[in-house]
């Protein structure tokens, strides 16, 4: 299933500086908290607001902190239901691909990722979100074991994704409550990494494949 | 469950004046169970971020019920609830587990280490409102 990477908040173009960027998530995370707050518990959007709320406010520490790729993984594995993904990062110049990934990979799947990576970032089309859309799905991201990948641009040379994997046993999938969060993800991943940076030029933890 | 329905029991807990000890290391899932519990509840929280606090707090504060998570840096949720079962003030609190994953093994890990309940992530709402007001509805009118 592939969705054009829009969001709530796509409408306008993230900030890329530090304190624009945390104004627009605090703006962004307290909106969705009072609309939280307004819907009665057993709306269907409530918990949706609830987490979007938290996924924001989430972000927004982070990136002072710089602690986006953590957030990232706290968001997949607290809000989505995801404890093994990924963040890769290529540079169109160089040609090659960052990695950071949560502690969940056994070696032979960080060996799929390693080979594979460059494709995961260009497949299907490489601007949408990828949602697996069932067991029928035969394409070659859900081949690999990727129920999401989320595309997401630090600049106009450097692209990424991430790459959520297995979910938990309790997830079927992934539900329209959850293309939102990943909405929120695309539109504010590759700002919050790039405003990251500027604080910390150097990016720990991170591998070249 | 209906509006009127959780209105009622908002506020039989609000005359009660009972206290919930929330514990997890995730600062996203704190985050959605305080928010739904102080919007949707009128219980008092307090909140732990590991398991070595939240027995800790659970001494100090003597809550009525505990949502806690397993997986937490420090001591992981079923070393703390049995850690809390063997004081005395602590045996009969209802201790709800916050886990990640709901195979039955680990559901029965739970169990074994003297909690009462569990609930699976992502947190749910209304489930969880649900299964709160379960255990302190039943407990304030018993009182």
């Amino acid at each position: 299933m592939i969705s054009k990477p829009e969001s709530p908040s796509s409408r306008n173009i993230p900030n890329t500086d530090l304190a624009g960027l945390e104004r627009d998530l605090r703006q962004l995370s307290l909106r969705y908290m009072r609309q939280s707050m307004e819907l009665p518990l057993n709306h269907n959007d409530q918990a949706v607001r609830a987490k979007l709320y938290a996924a924001a406010n989430a972000l927004q520490q982070a990136i002072r902190e710089g602690m986006v790729a953590d957030a990232i993984f706290e968001i997949g594995s607290n809000l989505i239901g995801c404890e093994q993904m990924a963040l890769l990062v290529t540079c169109k110049q160089q040609g090659r691909v960052a990695f950071s990934g949560s502690a969940d990979f056994n070696p032979q799947q960080l060996e799929a990722i390693r080979r594979n990576a460059k494709r995961i970032l260009e497949e299907a089309p490489a601007d949408s979100i990828y949602i697996k859309s069932g067991p029928e799905d035969r394409s070659f991201l859900s081949s690999l074991g990727i129920s999401a990948r989320i595309p997401f641009r630090l600049d106009s040379a450097t692209k990424g994704a991430i790459v959520f994997f297995n979910l938990l046993p309790q997830r079927n999938g992934l539900d329209a409550g959850d293309r939102e969060l990943l909405k929120l993800l695309c539109a504010y991943t590759g700002p919050c990494l790039a405003a990251n940076k500027i604080k910390h030029q150097e990016t720990s933890g991170w591998v070249q494949l | 469950m209906s509006d009127t329905q959780y209105k009622s029991q908002r506020k039989t807990a609000q005359q009660s004046g009972q206290k919930i000890l929330l514990v997890d290391d995730s600062s996203t899932t704190l985050l959605i169970e305080e928010m739904t519990l102080r919007e949707h509840t009128q219980y008092e929280l307090v909140t732990a971020r590991d398991g070595e606090e939240a027995v800790e707090k659970a001494i100090a504060e003597q809550p009525n019920l505990i949502l806690m998570d397993v997986v937490m840096p420090r001591m992981n949720g079923f070393e703390a609830c049995r850690e809390m079962r063997k004081h005395e003030a602590l045996r009969k609190v209802p201790i709800i587990m916050v886990t990640s994953r709901g195979e039955s093994c680990n559901v029965e890990q739970g169990f074994e280490s003297g909690c009462n309940d569990y609930v699976t992530k992502p947190i749910n709402g209304a489930e969880l409102v649900e299964i709160v007001n379960g255990y302190l509805v039943a407990q304030g009118q018993s009182q």
